[in-house]
């Protein structure tokens, strides 16, 4: 089945009764977990207490994302997946966090002012943000403190009704140019690709795109017209995060059988962090 | 896809209950189905000797009308199927109730009542319930081997007549045992073609209940793992990374995420 998003592209979605079934195959009969749907991001934050392998995933992404070659000096990494709720921003939170942790001097700014969330995830007091800056109405970005060191926050603000216009504006590019300098590392929390543009007008002025793919939920199809969409804008596309992935699936690889080592998770108690803190 | 039919039927095994489940609903439902709704038909069988008319004096003889009952035995048997033999046949039993019926008439006026009663039981005997035409008459033939064996003819064959009324092919077959004699001589002077049996009427042979609600509880069985099957296979949700790397080949994979579940077992295991 397939609709048309607001992009001119084409949304693909299994019909209802399918998608119930095949979940229910893998789910209750081939016990492959299934996404958790929560909000509260509390719990899934990267801290010293993080489960090791949790902690290894994102320290893996961030030596990945290093050896791009896209992270040489000051660099603005967009994040975007192909359809809503597909983990980009719990993993660009926990990303961000991951190179905080490390010591860079890392800001997170929300540039889904349509669904607004890392807001919710660091409870930060202020609700002004890039909207307000954007728009005109703050003269200097609102960037705040994340309450972990080497992370700051700048959030979505409120809602305005032209985002993609805001964000193809030349005060978008100016605030990315003048935050460079400021930052070792920005991640810039966009929107989906596959259904709305403003992820679109930003790819360009990045210095490269990761796409966010939910194991059990992204369509290949979607994943597709994202990376399509991406290419199309010349954006440069640094890779895939596979998120969710299931265990059972296969999908975690030769690293599948994590789970049975009980004794390699207390490797995360004494890793890096505390190591960091004792010195 | 990453889920081969293998594993899919090991993990269906573990969902035996609604395997059996549905093996029950589709077997009942056949079963009320076929008891119910579907319109039932019965069988009458006749069958046939054929034997030479002169007893064989020759030696070999004997086997010599063996072998020629068992060559003219294909065009026989194409005989007595045909349409044209059918739509004899019921014209045979029309006629015949059209001369008892005058019969009757006859002696009712002669005021013999007891030959009337007979040829009335005649009408009664060779009157069809339903309009069949040549086509419609479901009639066929087999060779009787166990008739073969019991008995001196040279060939038997049996001819069944399947009807929705029991009636009706009884008299089907009692007016083939009749009218078989005119067909034979056309076809072959030298035998002897006669009814030897009994006819069988009344035998209920369709629907058969009991088989169907197996049939269908053996495809029952196998529904939820064709449903589940094809489900999984029109599944385009990416589940694994070489599934990732196959839509994206171009594009590194920068990282996995696990789920929660895992970073929840291991923490568990850490905490142990």
């Amino acid at each position: 089945m397939q609709k048309h998003n607001g992009n001119g592209g084409k949304q693909f979605q299994m019909p209802g009764f399918c998608r119930k079934i095949a979940s229910y195959v893998r789910t209750r009969i081939l016990h492959i977990p299934q996404r958790i749907e929560c909000e509260d991001y509390d719990k899934k934050l990267l801290n010293e207490d993080s489960a090791f392998g949790v902690m290894e995933a994102y320290r893996m992404l961030r030596t990945n994302l290093l050896y791009t070659g896209a992270l040489a000096d000051h660099a603005i990494i967009g994040l975007t997946s192909a359809m809503p709720n597909e983990g980009k921003t719990l993993t660009c939170m926990n990303l961000a966090i991951s190179f905080a942790m490390a010591g860079k001097k890392t800001l997170i700014i929300d540039g889904d002012m349509r669904n607004p969330s890392q807001i919710k995830g660091f409870g930060t007091p202020i609700h002004l943000g890039l909207s307000e800056y954007l728009s005109g109405i703050r003269k200097d970005p609102v960037i705040q403190k994340t309450g972990r060191d080497n992370l700051f926050l700048m959030v979505a603000g409120k809602r305005p009704p032209n985002t993609a216009e805001l964000l193809a504006s030349p005060r978008m590019k100016e605030l990315l140019e003048s935050l460079r300098e400021e930052y070792d590392v920005i991640f810039l929390d966009l929107p989906p690709i596959g259904l709305v543009s403003d992820t679109m007008v930003v790819a360009e002025m990045v210095d490269g795109m990761m796409l966010v793919v939910q194991a059990g939920e992204s369509d290949a199809r979607n994943v597709q017209a994202a990376i399509a969409s991406l290419e199309q804008m010349k954006a440069h596309i640094l890779g895939v995060v596979l998120n969710n992935v299931s265990q059972k699936a296969g999908g975690y690889g030769r690293y599948g059988r994590y789970g049975k080592y009980g004794k390699y998770g207390s490797y995360g108690a004494y890793d890096a962090p505390a190591e960091a803190n004792e010195k | 896809m990453e889920i081969s039919l293998k594993d899919l039927w090991k993990a269906l095994r573990k969902a035996w209950v609604w395997m059996l489940l549905c093996a029950l609903l589709f077997g009942g439902a056949a079963y009320v189905y076929n008891s119910v709704f579907v319109k039932k038909q019965y069988s009458s069988s006749i069958t046939f000797g054929l034997r030479l008319k002169t007893a064989p004096t020759e030696v070999g003889a004997y086997s010599q009308s063996v072998a020629v009952a068992n060559a003219i035995l294909p065009q026989l048997m194409t005989i007595l199927v045909k349409d044209k033999t059918a739509e004899d046949l019921l014209q045979y039993c029309a006629d015949k109730v059209e001369w008892a019926e005058a019969k009757a008439a006859e002696a009712d006026a002669a005021g013999d009542a007891e030959a009337a009663a007979e040829y009335r039981a005649i009408v009664k005997d060779y009157t069809l319930s339903k309009k069949y035409t040549g086509l419609s008459l479901a009639g066929s033939t087999s060779i009787d081997y166990d008739s073969v064996t019991k008995t001196n003819y040279n060939m038997c064959i049996k001819v069944t007549y399947r009807t929705d009324s029991p009636q009706d092919c009884a008299v089907l077959c009692h007016a083939m045992s009749e009218h078989i004699n005119s067909v034979l001589e056309t076809f072959s002077p030298l035998y002897v073609f006669k009814p030897y049996t009994e006819i069988y009427t009344g035998t209920k042979v369709a629907p058969n209940a009991r088989n169907q609600a197996m049939l269908f509880g053996f495809v029952g069985l196998l529904i939820p793992y064709v449903v589940a099957f094809i489900a999984v296979l029109v599944d385009r949700r990416i589940y694994t990374e070489d599934a990732l790397r196959s839509i994206c080949p171009n594009y590194a994979i920068l990282g996995q995420i696990p789920t929660i579940e895992i970073q929840q077992e291991e923490k568990q295991h850490a905490e142990a």
